[in-house]
């Protein structure tokens, strides 16, 4: 698991070093290995990895405590509440695709969330919502692709003690 | 009842008639207005013209900005090499030089401080900081009354800068509290700035308008530059709007623009000097006059003072003052200028 | 085009689909809606040719206009605009109908009302203070 949190933080570090592809709209490619971590070993490791993420990258970029953190927390408490509650779902379940896009949702809604109650507390912030929305819609769907591919290559590696959990 | 296809009896075309003046009014406003935006001094910035052609229009407004910017860099309170912070180094109680900009504007400054009897103050740069209200996020709770009472003490608002001419512009705080900040009035500042300089870049009609702080020059096309002020609790809603004559500048001080809540309270960025807190008069002040940087300090003392402050204005001066129950108050020259629009808030 | 939706069908549940039709569709009518309606669209009343009143048709209401003939009644909802009551014989303004398209248009000519609604274009001013 430490080296799953020193992947997700590896790509946590390098989408804060590259240019935003548009303003507000980031990739959110660490959810990636968040979604594979859910899939393969459950919903504890997600956690674990995703605070784990969280925090170290925000101690290694300097932003700890700062607006930048609150919005990355909030905006993963929210992705990993919507996951686990969507892991209740009756039936074959959901697999990568549904989790990241359900992630990618849940995650732009706990950040919107937390820059209303700490910082900017004006209603004007939701009218963000719809491009935020297209923007998670996209991301999530392919996030969700990525994390497919990687919930394959693993589980062909390494098949996971606990067994597969959500799929 | 008509649909317009139908044929007119006498009647409907006299109605007619007003619709079709309206459409043809409606095509003679195809004038060709030129834009350009920047982000400069923590704000959007955007500058329309007409009457000039696009690539005149670019470079004009290229020096507008770069006017407005370097004002940014002088003024600002956040950068320690600007002109203003090195001042504020010096300390209290000792004559220094007034650099850059600072010559012209603090004399400015000054002046209307001292007609609006302090409800414009441009030193109170210590209590801005300790409220927290020089960028965001703000800090989402008040300063603690000690500290709030501490700068008070140290004369943080009454009058407290001198000037001697001894050589250069030299300018001196007297107390210890007192910081030079020139938020209420830099905003203004730097629009005359830009309205000079696309003047001397051959541009005659135009509209600067800095995050909602503007100024006129001519008029677009076949009319005058008209423009709306903001309803202060509903943001896309316009109460009233006012024609600009040429060189016009109008300011709006609002509540809504730097703010945060605690205990229910909406603490925004527009402190009264008279008791270091925010002021509790008014939820929005405008101001028209001449140039838009008396329009903006002036702006701001109304907003302290609450519509009491409009006398103090002057003929000159028109403005417009919303109170904290939502009632709108206007001096009589701005009330001859408004075209009331609102129907939650009556006109003045 | 055909490889990528085998492999789509290949990665995704029944229930993952589900998620991205909701999802997308979802994400989809928010952006037209924010796109088909900017707010603030309003509608002008005038009587005898001259503006009377604007209404903001952002807010459910009703409003009452004084016509030539007496107190006319317009009603407001869902961002469109309708006469409600008028004085007026033959009633045809009634049947009009709701209005919310910048440009329509409808009258009580016998009562001199006409109701038009204004959108983004047809706003008065070139720059809000603020």
């Amino acid at each position: 698991m430490a080296w799953l949190a020193a992947f997700a933080v590896a790509i946590h570090l390098l989408e804060a070093a590259l240019p935003p592809i548009l303003p507000g709209i980031k990739p959110g490619l660490a959810n990636v290995i968040t979604v594979a971590a859910l899939c393969l070993w459950g919903w504890p490791t997600a956690v674990a990895v995703t605070l784990l993420r969280i925090l170290v990258a925000s101690i290694l970029l300097g932003t700890l405590l700062s607006p930048a953190f609150w919005l990355s927390l909030g905006g993963g408490l929210a992705a990993l509440a919507a996951m686990g509650l969507s892991q209740a779902l009756p039936g074959r379940g959901l697999g990568p695709v549904g989790y990241s896009v359900i992630a990618a949702v849940a995650h732009i809604s706990g950040q919107l969330l937390v820059a209303y109650g700490l910082f900017v507390h004006h209603p004007g912030l939701f009218a963000l919502l719809p491009i935020l929305g297209v923007g998670a819609a996209i991301t999530g769907t392919f996030n969700g692709l990525a994390a497919f591919l990687l919930v394959r290559e693993w589980r062909r590696e390494a098949p996971s003690e606990h067994g597969p959990a959500g799929n | 009842m008509i649909r317009f296809s139908a044929p007119p009896s006498e009647k409907a075309y006299r109605l007619v008639l007003p619709i079709v003046a309206l459409a043809l009014g409606a095509c003679q406003d195809q004038v060709e207005v030129h834009n350009e935006r920047a982000f400069v001094m923590g704000t959007l910035v955007e500058i329309s013209a007409t009457g000039v052609g696009a690539e005149p229009f670019r470079e004009a407004a290229g020096a507008a900005f770069l006017e407005m910017r370097s004002l940014h860099d002088a003024l600002t309170p956040l950068d320690g090499e600007s002109e203003l912070v090195r001042f504020n180094a010096r300390g209290h109680g000792r004559w220094v030089a007034l650099e850059g900009p600072l010559t012209e504007l603090v004399p400015r400054a000054l002046s209307v401080q001292r007609a609006s009897d302090n409800a414009f103050n441009p030193h109170l740069g210590r209590l801005v900081a300790l409220w927290g209200f020089r960028e965001p996020p703000f800090p989402g709770r008040p300063p603690p009354e000690k500290a709030i009472r501490g700068l008070l003490e140290a004369g943080a608002s009454q009058p407290a800068l001198a000037l001697r001419r001894e050589g250069s512009l030299e300018g001196r705080l007297e107390h210890p509290g007192a910081t030079l900040d020139l938020g209420g009035i830099a905003k203004g500042f730097a629009v005359d700035r830009a309205v000079a300089a696309l003047r001397e870049h051959g541009v005659d009609n135009a509209l600067v308008n800095a995050g909602g702080d503007m100024r006129a020059l001519g008029r677009r096309g076949e009319r005058p530059w008209r423009i709306g002020i903001r309803h202060p609790r509903r943001e896309h809603h316009v109460i009233a709007t006012v024609e600009l004559r040429n060189g016009e500048a109008m300011v709006t001080s609002g509540d809504y623009e730097r703010f945060f809540r605690a205990e229910g309270k909406r603490f925004h960025h527009l402190l009264d000097p008279t008791t270091g807190r925010p002021a509790r008069r008014a939820q929005q002040a405008s101001v028209l006059g001449p140039r838009a940087t008396e329009s903006d300090a002036w702006s701001t003392a109304l907003f302290s003072k609450g519509s009491q402050g409009l006398e103090a204005l002057g003929p000159g001066l028109p403005g417009l003052v919303i109170d904290t129950s939502g009632k709108a108050h206007a001096s009589p020259t701005m009330r001859r200028r408004l075209h009331w629009r609102s129907e939650e808030i009556l006109a003045p | 085009m055909k490889g990528t939706l085998t492999f789509l069908a290949r990665a995704t549940t029944p229930a993952d689909r589900l998620v991205l039709i909701a999802v997308w569709g979802g994400m989809i009518l928010l952006g037209i809606q924010a796109f088909a309606r900017p707010p603030g669209e309003e509608a002008v009343v005038r009587v005898r040719g001259e503006a009377v009143k604007r209404l903001a048709l952002d807010r459910p209401r009703k409003v009452t206009i004084r016509g030539a003939l007496g107190p006319t009644e317009l009603q407001i909802r869902d961002g469109a605009i309708r006469f409600r009551h008028a004085p007026c014989q033959r009633k045809r303004c009634l049947g009009r109908g709701w209005l919310a398209q910048a440009g329509e248009t409808a009258a009580c000519v016998p009562n001199r009302v006409l109701v038009r609604v204004g959108g983004e274009q047809g706003k008065p001013w070139h720059a809000v203070s603020y």
